[in-house]
């Protein structure tokens, strides 16, 4: 052919594929069976038209090109940092579960029951103040490198003394040294100057540092003869085994760790190796852990892969009818920025799991054979065959997450230099004083004024469910039937007329909400407040404004905006987590809760972490949850039920709010 | 329209006979009716000067004849061109590309844009020799260096491989010339060669062609707008106007003796040397016709100072005046030169 | 021509020492809170986070400094020695991409390299083709028809023709995955045993000898290419195109016509030289162009290129990343105009560099 038509060929080819690229994939035929059916129904013969079921269809046997692979498409590849001591991710968690143990681990998928791991057993002393690890015996690192009992210290010890802010080992700080420690750094100064300053902690009293560093020692402390370790806490802490067994609690070898460049476990040098960030720690990106998968490479941005540990140590299952050993040789996890991708990946049978973001379910649902629901009581899942019941993937749904997003009330709006956010800053229906939400009546109007139905349709696709207070379900202290709001116009209206005096009535008011570009959920909780807001009365102004990420971080950094919108992951599943930075932690800060209301809540909380039975915890936060009803601090939204999808050929899944929707990869199988 | 034109020898006996050569051109305004049925025979040997304003169809009736008029728009509508007993009009392309610069040469007006700047003079010579006469490479180089001798390129050797831009523009006219010339072609067609040129350069070239002519035996067709450059070395002129050959004849009879009044007036534009001081130069009121359009009767009409009511509606033939020299004018009778 | 070559490249320093200093400069528009942004996800836990990062990582610092500290590193106030600097060769850490900024550089250049290598061809060669195509058939059929084909590719959105690609033929042929390689390869190229001489897959597995690489590599690559190849068609062609248009009108195509060639002649060897000049400035210009990084292909079938990360890297502030991308992308744009104006010196004999 001349070259003029082969072009033309080509163009055609081209043209034709983009038409039939347009058709997408056949649509999976759905037969339903209609069956008149007659019934009695009070007393009359009616007759009634029945849906049949369709007769059960023998399952087609689904299998995968690779059984020993496990490819997951994932979002994004972007975790900082693999050093257990650093990591805060929630993907980095993902990996390092996988690659490391702790003392203890969860039974399967109870995130609130422990059982052994590194450690065989331990002991707690009757004041909650002293534990004691019998470490396991004949555990290998990767390496080759045998357990012992001065590893584990030597971790704990590591992390606590490389500090940080930014890092997990606050969790840890404050157990040891007494709440309110969250840096090594304030027990060399108290006022906090130093944290997060190496160069400041470097130059410090030598002799301060020694005893930093000794204190450490004294809280933590190993016998290889005796093969325990064990920690001497400062006070009863409710929730340290809960901390020990998430990924921050990973035991690294020692000599391997020091070989790497980390600290050499000498009192004298502590100082040179705190507060080295999570790019400069040399720990970044090189594992030896002694979990069931070992990291053959991090390709940042791209993909992590793990190869199974053949020598995993594992004899008995965390639970009934789990694994000791991992099936899967290998765990691809690669990061697929575009959902189109993803979701030709899922399609092609090349993506054994992938991320689903909640806008795009409905393209994939129509490829769900089995429809997983979550069992409360029983903590797995109950699955039945959908209409389509040869679709390709399987789908959990109905899990409680462990995040919640709330809006929050700042008491004490910093003006300083101009605030647009509160416009004129009087109550003259032009703006909001800066002291406009440390009146109750405006705190209770915008509770009345919330519509949890609208907000859980519109940004949560309908998957949640409204939350009682500042903790979440599935812990120790949360009571569904609690105190809570509810979106009541008319409660919202007498609560705006008792507002400062009747002011805000009389005047109403205008505020700017502001929200980062990108996130819809944020965005939605701004608009509903706008909605609602104003439909009791357009003199109650509230403009919402979208930021670029920079500058909603300094806005919220400054206290400038009068409300503003924000979530917690829970680091572990324990009601302290969440009482703790909700009431007197940081979000409190922020809100910039007077004194007195926090002293208030800081005596509940105290008295919950340090409880030593769960009936006390129990009553201690329901208590707590009747003042953050009362006071009214926040809006408390909703948390979200998840979803997880993976291809059908794929087995073994079992859900853990801890370790989310990726799992174990140890505990799954695939055909 | 006039029709075929004997001038008196049987047809195969001239080397080229035109025969009502019509040529029109279909654009976005309309028609144009670039060549409207001109008819002339040329003998071997013969240099014929082909005179006109610009747009008058000099150029445009040479490019039909060699089919190189870009078809669409433009379309040869009638008419025949018989060179050596076949009609080119008729020959199929690949026979045509036979013709086209070796037995016809053309060569163009600005040598500066007619010369390919990215090839090398010695290249755009040697390309035809090789195409045409078969020549391998040396062969052709060797040839390509006595044509540049021939044409007054001195150090031709050297110049052989430069560029045009690196040339004179009297020298790109000697080079274009040898390369019209490389294949020795019965007929060369020069295009105005000498219109981008200076006075003397003029001079020059026209000198050229003439010793060339008489050297290898050439006919040529010189088109200009130039009536004194024809002077010097046409054996006869077409003259022509808005697409029609008005007037033809030997040289002195065009010159001496005009007989169409667009003759006259181009001979009265002439600065004359001989001429008194102070004497005006007499140029023509008006302009050339729209050639969309044509009314009827004589295109010259609307300029014309002998004008007639026959003019306006009947199109003049053209008619012997004496031997050899015919007019397409309805007073030619009366046109005189003064 | 060679005095000119060194001219040119010596200013390639200056060239860069602007633009950083302007990227620089614009930055500190930004307070050091805003800039610390890049450092944190989402709203720190711990109100002193910000403090302590713009602490670390010099923020407030007055911006001749932060300019001279990247430029020349820092001072480590216990050992003395000097850290970092681009001058010395230390192009830091990348934030965006968890790696230092060398490193990604050395990963995902190569691979945008090799992408660019192969689109060019068809870019440039289809482009030329459908151009001379489409000039020399003018206003007929083909002509209208190679028109219609550019506009269309051009107009298409690039994000939108690759999905339906990738929809076609990976999703439901499951012909041309995403990605760079399979990861068997993977494997295997990463292994001790395969060599990389140039870092391009392509290459490379020929040069092991893996001719099952090689095509894995290529099935990787050819939607890419001929997603951009399709979008980026246009443009050459229509510069082709009516550069060629030009070109035929001018009186030595008439001239090369008298002379007897035939048509394939005068096109091939009269018009295409001159008609192509516009053409190798595109040319440059397209290579620079699908080196800088076509982000959307590669997000589209996840091929890691440095446009993807250069993109993630400025959406997220990440001034260092930035910063190396600039130069890298300076340098090339530098040398691209140069071998371009080489090339036309080489093509035009009227054009003498000095």
């Amino acid at each position: 052919m001349s070259k003029k038509t082969w072009w033309s060929v080509l163009g055609l080819l081209v043209i034709a594929s983009m038409v039939l690229g347009a058709c997408g994939a056949p649509e999976p035929e759905v037969v339903v069976e209609t069956v008149v059916v007659t019934k009695e129904v009070q007393g009359e013969t009616v007759e009634v038209v029945v849906t049949a079921t369709p007769e059960p269809v023998v399952p087609v046997e689904f299998k995968s090109a690779d059984p020993s692979t496990f490819v997951v498409a994932a979002i994004s590849e972007g975790i900082d940092t693999l050093d257990p001591a650093w990591n805060y991710e929630s993907d980095g968690d993902d990996i390092i579960l996988n690659l490391y143990d702790q003392l203890v681990t969860y039974e399967g998928p109870n995130a609130s029951k422990f059982v052994p791991a590194l450690a065989t057993d331990w002991t707690i002393s009757e004041d909650g103040m002293t534990y004691v690890f019998n470490i396991r015996e004949g555990v290998k690192f990767h390496n080759g490198a045998d357990l012992t009992p001065e590893d584990v210290a030597y971790t704990i010890q590591r992390g606590v003394l490389q500090g940080g802010t930014w890092s997990p080992q606050w969790l840890f700080t404050e157990p040891f040294f007494g709440t309110g420690i969250y840096d090594i750094a304030e027990l060399v100064d108290e006022t906090g100057a130093l944290d997060d300053d190496p160069d400041g902690v470097k130059a410090a009293d030598p002799e301060a540092l020694m005893a930093a560093c000794e204190r450490v020692m004294d809280v933590v402390q190993y016998d290889d003869a005796a093969g325990t370790v064990t920690f001497n806490l400062s006070q009863s802490w409710a929730p340290f085994l809960a901390t020990l067994a998430q990924s921050w609690g990973s035991i690294l070898d020692k000599d391997w760790a020091i070989e790497q460049g980390a600290w050499d476990g000498d009192c004298a040098t502590w100082q040179n190796y705190y507060g080295i960030t999570s790019e400069t720690t040399p720990l970044r990106d090189k594992t030896n852990g002694t979990g069931p998968y070992m990291l053959e490479s991090w390709t940042p941005g791209e993909e992590k892969v793990l190869v199974a540990n053949p020598d995993w140590w594992r004899t008995e299952p965390t639970f009934e009818g789990g694994k000791t050993a991992p099936t899967i040789e290998r765990i691809v996890v690669k990061g697929v920025s575009e959902w189109g991708t993803r979701y030709a990946m899922l399609q092609a049978g090349d993506a054994d799991g992938a991320d689903v973001p909640r806008e795009n379910i409905a393209q994939v649902d129509p490829m769900v054979g089995e429809w997983c629901e979550y069992n409360a009581e029983t903590l797995g899942f109950d699955c039945a065959p959908t209409e389509n019941p040869n679709g390709p993937l399987r789908l959990f749904r109905g899990a409680p997450a462990t995040t919640r997003t709330d809006a929050m009330f700042v008491f004490d709006i910093n003006a300083e230099g101009g605030n647009p956010y509160i416009g004129s800053g009087e109550l003259d229906g032009n703006g909001i004083p800066t002291d406009f939400f440390s009146d109750v009546h405006v705190r209770k109007a915008f509770n009345y004024c919330f519509d949890w139905d609208a907000f859980i349709a519109d940004a949560l696709a309908g998957e949640a469910i409204q939350n009682v207070g500042p903790l979440i379900p599935g812990m120790v202290g949360y009571d569904q039937n609690g105190p809570m709001y509810s979106y009541d116009p008319a409660m919202c209206e007498e609560e705006l007329k008792l507002a400062w005096d009747g002011q805000v009535w009389e005047n109403g008011f205008r505020m700017q909400v502001a929200y980062n570009t990108g996130n819809v959920t944020r965005q939605t909780v701004a608009q509903i407040l706008q909605a609602t807001l104003s439909d009791i009365d357009p003199k109650f102004q509230v403009e919402i404004i979208g930021l670029p990420w920079p500058s909603f971080l300094a806005a919220i950094r400054a206290s400038r905006l009068p409300l503003y919108i924000s979530g917690w992951q829970e680091d572990l599943h324990d009601p302290h987590n969440w009482a703790q930075p909700f009431m007197i932690g940081t979000y409190a800060a922020r809100q910039v809760l007077p004194d007195w209301m926090v002293a208030e809540f800081q005596e509940l909380v105290n008295a919950g972490v340090a409880a030593t039975t769960d009936e006390e915890r129990a009553e201690v936060y329901k208590q707590l949850t009747q003042l953050d009803y009362d006071y009214a601090i926040a809006i408390r939204l909703a948390v979200a039920t998840g979803r997880h999808y993976e291809q059908r050929w794929v087995g073994d899944y079992y859900y853990n709010a801890i370790n989310a929707w990726t799992g174990r990869y140890y505990s799954m199988s695939k055909q | 329209m006039a029709v075929g034109i004997d001038l008196g020898k049987p047809t195969s006996q001239h080397l080229l006979e035109v025969r009502d050569l019509t040529t029109r051109f279909y654009t976005e305004d309309g028609v144009v009716h670039a060549v409207n049925g001109i008819s002339y025979t040329l003998d071997e040997g013969e240099t014929l000067g082909v005179v006109g304003e610009s747009g008058c169809g000099k150029s445009v009736h040479a490019l039909s004849m060699m089919r190189l008029i870009p078809i669409p728009p433009g379309k040869i509508e009638k008419g025949e061109v018989i060179f050596k007993g076949r009609d080119l009009l008729k020959l199929s392309e690949e026979e045509m590309r036979h013709i086209r610069g070796a037995e016809i040469a053309m060569i163009f007006q600005d040598p500066m844009t007619s010369l390919n700047p990215v090839l090398t003079i010695g290249f755009q010579i040697t390309e035809s020799l090789q195409l045409h006469q078969g020549m391998d490479k040396a062969q052709s180089r060797e040839r390509a260096l006595e044509l540049l001798d021939m044409v007054g390129i001195p150090e031709a050797a050297l110049r052989l491989d430069d560029y045009p831009h690196q040339f004179s523009g009297g020298m790109r006219q000697r080079a274009m010339i040898a390369m019209g010339l490389s294949c020795n072609p019965s007929i060369l067609i020069a295009d105005e060669p000498t219109t981008a040129l200076d006075v003397t350069i003029q001079a020059q070239i026209v000198d050229l062609v003439k010793r060339l002519q008489d050297k290898l035996g050439m006919t040529v067709i010189w088109i200009t707008h130039d009536l004194g450059v024809v002077a010097g070395m046409a054996d006869r002129v077409n003259v022509m106007y808005a697409g029609s050959i008005i007037e033809t004849g030997p040289v002195k009879y065009i010159y001496g003796d005009p007989h169409h009044p667009y003759t006259l007036g181009l001979l009265g534009s002439l600065p004359n040397p001989e001429g008194s001081m102070g004497v005006r130069l007499y140029s023509i009121p008006g302009e050339p016709p729209d050639l969309v359009g044509m009314p009827k009767g004589c295109p010259f009409a609307p300029r014309c100072t002998f004008k007639v009511e026959r003019c306006l509606h009947e199109m003049p033939m053209l008619e012997e005046i004496e031997p050899g020299h015919l007019a397409a004018c309805w007073e030619k009778d009366r046109v005189r030169r003064v | 021509m060679v005095n000119y070559i060194i001219r040119r490249l010596l200013m390639v320093p200056l060239l860069l020492f602007g633009v950083t200093v302007l990227i620089f400069l614009m930055l500190q528009v930004l307070s050091p809170v805003e800039r610390s942004a890049l450092y944190v996800r989402d709203i720190p836990r711990n109100e002193r986070v910000l403090e302590g990062i713009i602490k670390r990582y010099g923020l407030d610092q007055p911006v001749h400094i932060q300019y001279w500290k990247w430029l020349m590193g820092t001072i480590d106030p216990q050992t003395g020695d000097r850290q970092g600097g681009i001058l010395r060769g230390e192009f830091g850490y990348s934030r965006t991409a968890s790696q230092p900024v060398a490193e990604m550089l050395a990963r995902r250049f190569p691979a945008s390299l090799e992408l660019a290598l192969l689109a060019v061809i068809p870019v440039i060669a289809g482009g030329i083709l459908l151009g001379v195509v489409g000039a020399v058939n003018h206003n007929k059929p083909l002509d209208q028809f190679v028109r219609i084909f550019g506009i269309v590719g051009w107009s298409f959105p690039d994000f939108v023709f690759g999905l339906l690609l990738l929809m076609l033929f990976y999703a439901n042929l499951g012909w041309f995955p995403p990605g760079r390689i399979s990861d068997w390869a993977n494997q295997i190229v990463q292994s001790p045993e395969f060599h990389n001489y140039t870092q391009l897959i392509t290459i490379d597995s020929l040069l092991n000898l893996r001719f099952d690489i090689f095509w894995d590599a290529l099935r990787h690559l050819i939607m890419p290419v001929i997603t951009l190849a399709y979008l980026w068609w246009a443009l050459t062609l229509r510069v082709t195109r009516s550069s060629m248009l030009e070109t035929l009108r001018q009186d030595y195509i008439t001239t090369a016509r008298a002379k007897g060639l035939s048509e394939r002649t005068v096109i091939r060897r009269h018009a295409l030289p001159n008609g192509l000049m516009p053409v190798i400035t595109l040319g440059g210009n397209t290579v620079v162009g699908l080196l800088s990084g076509v982000v959307i292909v590669e997000t589209v079938y996840n091929y890691p290129g440095i446009g993807s990360a250069a993109a993630d890297a400025a959406v997220n502030l990440d001034v260092i990343t930035v910063l190396a991308f600039v130069l890298l992308n300076g340098f090339i744009l530098v040398m691209a105009n140069l071998i371009v104006d080489i090339l036309y010196a080489y093509i035009d004999p009227r054009v003498r560099l000095d």
